[in-house]
Order: C-alpha cells, then structure tokens, then sequence
C-alpha cells in the first residue's frame, strides 16, 4: 500500500526531467535519474520486505541513493530516521529510541532487518491515517537524545506552494530539520542543490564559484570562520543573492561584517525547531535581527519572555520525553525574545544549554564525563560569550592536589576527554581548584 | 608585569602542544611560529581555532601573569587575521598586553 505523500514532488520531476537535481565532486544527478532512482529503491523495498507503518533508520547524507531512498521510505508510508555521518557515533542509540524495523544504507544501497519492533503509540496515530512519519532526533537535557516524531503530510504541505528557483547549498545537515527543509524546498521547485562532500570554508567557497550558487543556508559561526580564514577572497562568490543562518544567536557586529563583504547577497534569518519544523520568516533587513514569524496571538505569543508557537507543521510529540506543548498547542520553545511591534529578536536560550557554533553541550554530560577521570574529585562546566563561537565551553576543576602543573594538567584532561566527547564539547577553559565546588546549600557553583 | 615576543611564542607554542596532545595523528595542528595556523588552507575548523586561541590565553597568563582576550570583535575585523600564525598571535597578545597596560 502506498500512502504517496511525496507524489507530488515526483510529478514536478517528472517535468522537469532534464533539470540537474543535486551536484556534487562525483558529477551530476538530473531529476530523470533521480525519478528513475526513487523507483529503484521502492522496488528493493518492497523486495526487502519493508512495509508501510514499520521504522525505518536511514544513515545517508546529501546524495543520489539516499534522498532517492528518503522519499520512497515517505511515499511507501514508513516512519524514517535520518541519520547523517556527523551523528552516526549516535545510530544505534537512535535506532533504539525509533523501535526500527529496518537500516537503509545511504552510500551503498543496502537495506539490513533491525531486531526492533517499531512499536510505540505515537506510530499508531500514523498509522490509522496511512500516515508516513519523520523522525528528527535533537540534543535533550542531560545529553540524551530526543526523537520528534512529525507527520510527513504535515511537514510537506507548506511545500505543495510554489517557491522560488535557485541554486541551493546544502550545508546545513541532512538530518537536521533545517537540512531536510532545504531539501525539500528545492526538490518541490526542481532546484539544483549543490551537495557538499566536508564543510570547510574553502571548499564550501569553491562549490559556490564552480556552480554559481544563490542560495547559502548556513549558520553565524560559519559564517564567522569564512570571514576569519579569508576564503571568502579567493573565490568569485557573486553568484549569492540569498544567505539564510539560523541555529544559534548572530552577534550584530557578525551581521554587519557579513553584509560588508558581501554587499549584493540578501542576508536572511530563519528560524525552526525540530519539534515545529522550519517556519516562513522575514528578517526585517539584511543588517537587521529583528524577525517576523507569522501573526501574534495566532502563529505566537510571548509568555514571561519566552517565546511560544503553534504551527501546523509541529510535531506529535516526543518519543523518548514530555510533551513541550501547552494545553492550547502552543510549543514552549524556551527561546528569551524581545518585541517591537511585530518583530521579535532572540536574546538567548533560558536554560543551561550552551549553543557552541550551534551545537548544543549540556553541562551535566561533560561534568560526568570530567569526574571519570583520575585525580578529578568534581567539576563545573559553564557557557561564557565567546565572538567566535557564539559561546564556549568552560570547566572549574577540583583536582586532588596541585602538585601536578596546570599544563600537564589540562593536557591530562584534554587527553581523557578525546574520543569521548565530540570536539565542540570538550572545554576550552579550564580552571583548576583544590576548592569544593558546592555552595554550602548544595548548590552546584556553574560559574 | 609586561609581555614580550619570546614569552608570547613560547606560551602559544606551548598550547599548540596542549591542543596536539587530544588530538588524533592527522589532525596534529602545525607548531612552526610561521605556518600557517587559520587560514584558507589550514586544517583547524572554528572549535579548533577557539581551542588553540584560549588554551593561548591560559598559557600566556601562566607564563607571564597577564590575563589577556585574543579573541574579541577587534581581533575579528582587523584587515589581516591575527590568527594566521603562531607568530601573528604572539605579536597580537604582546599588542593586546601593552593596551591593556596603558588603560
């Protein structure tokens, strides 16, 4: 049975058959093949054994098989899990939370039975509706992963309304909900996306010049690096019209050094979640990080000075956590806003979280990780602002004794840490102590 | 107590080495007071870049007890990178170190 949600994305393609749909160093994919491509993999499916209502995990990134598999696995009416190669260290978690049936290989092809069951209620909601399901897993408190389940059919309606053509790059992560958006919104106007094999500055500068990119969803710390390392020099980037960042805090200075070096690119704020989908936004200038997203008291509220939205894209809720929703559907989203007239602008998130380049780090999952290691009784790990980060990461370390050297301490700890932690996690700052570090009311001393 | 050259490129030599030491073989980040550190065709990524730029900061403090910020919107918008080489950041703290003084 074929639940066909993405069917109408199939027929734009079918028109535009000769239309380069995604571009990489390997050559060039065009919406024929890639029709041709979606067929293939329905037919290995459907040899597989997959049915419609079972999870499926898809580790892929931005490539032919995998976003010909993305929207089989959808038409078919499964529930998918993307998982790109920045988060496989993460998979089988992943997998655990989704209940998965079945792991579809991306790169080669192959698809593998999972021993899970892809039980959970949620899924029966999916399933009375013939319903396909998307599964975006985001950092939750304490570092556990949360998994938001969406309605595909709901997540894909804004994208049945014509949008505008451009050649797109795909640098945000294909199993983020911001790389999914962009995927989708240029598939449903049979745009180019250009697909990136690694996300330095040069070579995302290079794909830019060789295919004349106008389209760049990207994030501040990018950004940042581009006009650090200079990249941006070496390369006729004239192309741009449109760059859209997201995921973390702009500093103002940022966004005017941005819109300084390249003056004829549009610099636009986007703004979404995984738990409500990416949103229609508009900045009010290219220097401006003032927002709207929507109508108040509608589309948003703000309640004590965080911002709350109801959206039709928002999701059925967590599989693995509490539902975030108020009783009136509104998504708490824990963002600190500020209002002028109908804009909002973001001051920051109101909790512990602390956004690095627009990774998330939780600092109970490196402070638990710290007190593993020898010769450290305890430690306190913290966010500071930091111009080229967004923010960074620091730990006050009770050490044992102070005998040791603050160097070859640190590189103790660095050490400890590698291959634990992902990079962005692992503090940048470290202060040692022999000091505790409660307050005499058993607080835990943060800063 | 004043900054000089020497004692800033030893310091950031230093923490170029306290950086390489949770670092896997081909990701080691060159220690040459001259090569490239942060540039288009250097191997550190953002994180990488802020790694070596604090673990300089606590160095140099070390070193010499100067409680200096290398990174700042200052540093940022200069027309060539203080952050090109090991060399350029040293000069930038000993810079940083004499402004911080005469304030």
């Amino acid at each position: 049975m074929s639940t066909g949600c993405a069917d109408f994305l199939l027929s734009q393609m079918a028109g535009n058959a000769k239309k380069s749909a995604l571009v990489s160093n390997e050559g060039t994919t065009t919406y024929g093949e890639l029709l041709e491509q979606i067929a293939q993999a329905s037919e290995t499916l459907s040899q597989a054994g997959v049915m419609a209502g079972q999870s499926v995990q898809l580790r892929g990134d931005f490539n032919t098989v995998s976003v010909a598999y993305l929207l089989a696995l959808l038409n078919l009416g499964t529930i998918v899990s993307p998982v790109a190669p920045t988060s496989f260290e993460k998979a089988t978690e992943f997998a655990d939370v989704a209940d998965v049936s079945w792991i579809v290989d991306g790169f080669s092809g192959s698809i593998s039975k999972a021993s899970r069951d892809s039980k959970h209620p949620l899924y029966d909601r999916l399933r009375k509706t013939n319903d396909a399901g998307i599964i975006i897993f985001s950092s939750g408190t304490s570092g556990v992963s949360k998994g938001a389940l969406h309605s595909a059919e709901h997540l894909l309606s804004k994208f049945k309304t014509p949008g505008k053509d451009f050649v797109t790059l795909a640098f945000l992560l294909f199993d983020h909900i911001a790389g999914f958006d962009t995927l989708m919104y240029c598939l449903s106007n049979c745009s180019t996306l250009v697909c990136p094999t690694e996300r330095s500055a040069v070579s995302i500068c290079e794909l830019i010049q060789t295919h004349n990119v106008e389209v760049l969803p990207t994030a501040p710390s990018f950004l940042n690096l581009m006009l650090l390392s200079g990249a941006h020099e070496n390369f006729d980037l004239s192309s741009l019209k449109i760059i859209t960042y997201g995921a973390e805090m702009m500093p103002q200075p940022l966004l005017e050094r941005v819109a300084g070096a390249m003056p004829k690119a549009r610099l636009v704020q986007k703004y979404g979640t995984s738990e409500i989908g990416a949103l229609r936004s508009q900045s009010e200038n290219s220097t401006s990080r003032w927002l709207r997203i929507g109508k108040e008291g509608k589309d948003w509220r703000i309640v004590d000075g965080l911002l709350e939205i109801k959206t039709k894209t928002a999701m059925l809720g967590y599989l693995n956590a509490p539902s975030p929703f108020t009783k009136d559907g509104f998504y708490k989203t824990g963002d600190r806003v500020e209002l002028r007239g109908d804009m909002i602008r973001f001051e920051g998130r109101d909790s512990d979280i602390i956004n690095v380049g627009g990774q998330k780090v939780f600092p109970a999952e490196v402070e638990a990780e710290l007190r593993e290691l020898d010769g450290i009784l305890d430690a306190a790990v913290y966010g500071a602002p930091h111009p080229i980060l967004g923010a960074s990461v620091g730990a006050t370390i009770q050490v044992v004794d102070d005998a040791t050297s603050p160097a070859d301490l640190r590189i103790h700890i660095r050490k400890g840490l590698a291959g634990k932690l992902e990079p962005y996690k692992i503090p940048q700052k470290i202060k040692l102590t022999t000091d505790a570090l409660v307050t005499d009311r058993f607080k835990q001393k943060r800063q | 107590m004043s900054l000089d050259l020497d004692t800033a490129l030893k310091a950031i030599t230093n923490a170029v080495a306290e950086i390489n030491a949770g670092l896997a073989d081909d990701k080691q980040i060159s220690s040459g007071a001259d090569d490239v550190l942060f540039g288009a065709d250097s191997a550190l990524d953002s994180v990488g870049l802020v790694n070596v730029v604090m673990a300089a900061e606590q160095h140099i403090g070390d070193e010499s007890g100067e409680d200096i910020v290398l990174a700042s919107e200052a540093a940022m918008s200069r027309k060539r990178s203080p952050y090109r080489s090991i060399r350029a950041l040293a000069e930038f703290a000993v810079e940083t170190a004499k402004d911080g003084a005469a304030e």
